[in-house]
């Protein structure tokens, strides 16, 4: 069972977004808000150190919860597919799997994950968890 | 009858404040539902947002103008969503690249994930937005440009049923 301390994250507040990080038996991130150009250049950061947090603690299992996203840009969209794509290029101890929550009720999240599932289709599951 | 045609328009003496743009992205999304569908309200909110960062992003100064308006079209009414903003000559050509790239796309998701790989390998300027508009929200893309001024078009098709109120 991870603690929060185990992991070097912290998330991210801003005004219009929030990307939290808890742990427990595996990684969550929790994002609400805005995903746009204000979150932009601390979300590939962020991205970067998530990817190293969970290869050094090897986890198996990042999830992604978005239920309360309430857009995402594309330029956010990318740094995301940048991540998931640098997660399918790792050694296998360093891999995960990645699993989305998603929130029906929120219709742009449909053909976004599936577009970032494209790009390492063994390594992300989509819930839909609204 | 065909419904009587409509529009709403955001006039800015200057490029939009990227913190207006989910603002006007949620009320461009709440006005559109009182005339259509939710899923297609969610898909005029997403050009919208993506055509409004682009002004953000990419306008070389002067006035910036956002449009959106319910037009008769072949099988009904259908929604269209125009920008104009100044762009200069390098940005101008690069745009026309990207929007023939994107309008002549026989298959538009794989044409996205293309332009999605190929965006990775560069920082800035990929033409990402537009592909999403095309790919994600289902709407055809057309510009024009007029000395230095460029104008670009997002069109639903034929919806099945707008509402006049």
């Amino acid at each position: 069972m991870l603690s929060p301390s185990d992991t070097g994250l912290s998330g991210i507040r801003g005004e219009g977004f929030t990307v939290a990080v808890e742990a427990a038996e595996t990684l969550v991130v929790r994002m609400s808000g805005n995903a746009d150009l204000e979150l932009l250049p601390r979300l590939g950061p962020f991205l970067k150190q998530l990817h190293a947090e969970a290869s050094r603690v090897a986890v198996t299992s990042v999830t992604v919860d978005i239920r309360e996203l309430y857009f995402m840009n594309s330029s956010c969209l990318k740094a995301f597919i940048t991540w998931i794509v640098s997660v399918g290029k790792s050694d296998t101890h360093c891999r995960y799997s990645i699993h989305f929550l998603s929130n029906s009720n929120l219709r742009w999240q449909q053909k976004t994950l599936e577009a970032m599932r494209a790009f390492a289709p063994d390594l992300i599951e989509i819930e839909n968890a609204a | 009858m065909p419904p009587k045609a409509a529009q709403t328009s955001l006039q800015l003496d200057g490029p939009p404040a990227v913190r207006m743009i989910n603002s006007a992205r949620q009320f461009i999304q709440d006005l559109c539902t009182t005339v259509v569908d939710s899923a297609t309200s969610s898909r005029v909110a997403l050009a919208a947002h993506e055509m409004l960062e682009n002004l953000a992003k990419y306008s070389d100064g002067g006035p910036t103008d956002l449009s959106i308006a319910v037009e008769g079209c072949q099988g009904g009414s259908r929604i269209v969503i125009r920008t104009s903003n100044r762009a200069n000559s390098e940005q101008r050509h690069e745009l026309e690249r990207v929007l023939t790239e994107i309008s002549t796309a026989e298959e538009p998701m794989a044409m996205y994930l293309d332009i999605i790989a190929k965006s990775l390998e560069h920082s800035e300027g990929s033409g990402l937005g537009l592909a999403r508009i095309r790919a994600e929200a289902d709407m055809e893309l057309s510009y024009t440009i007029s000395g230095d001024e460029v104008t670009i078009a997002a069109a639903t098709g034929a919806i099945d049923h707008v509402e006049s109120k």
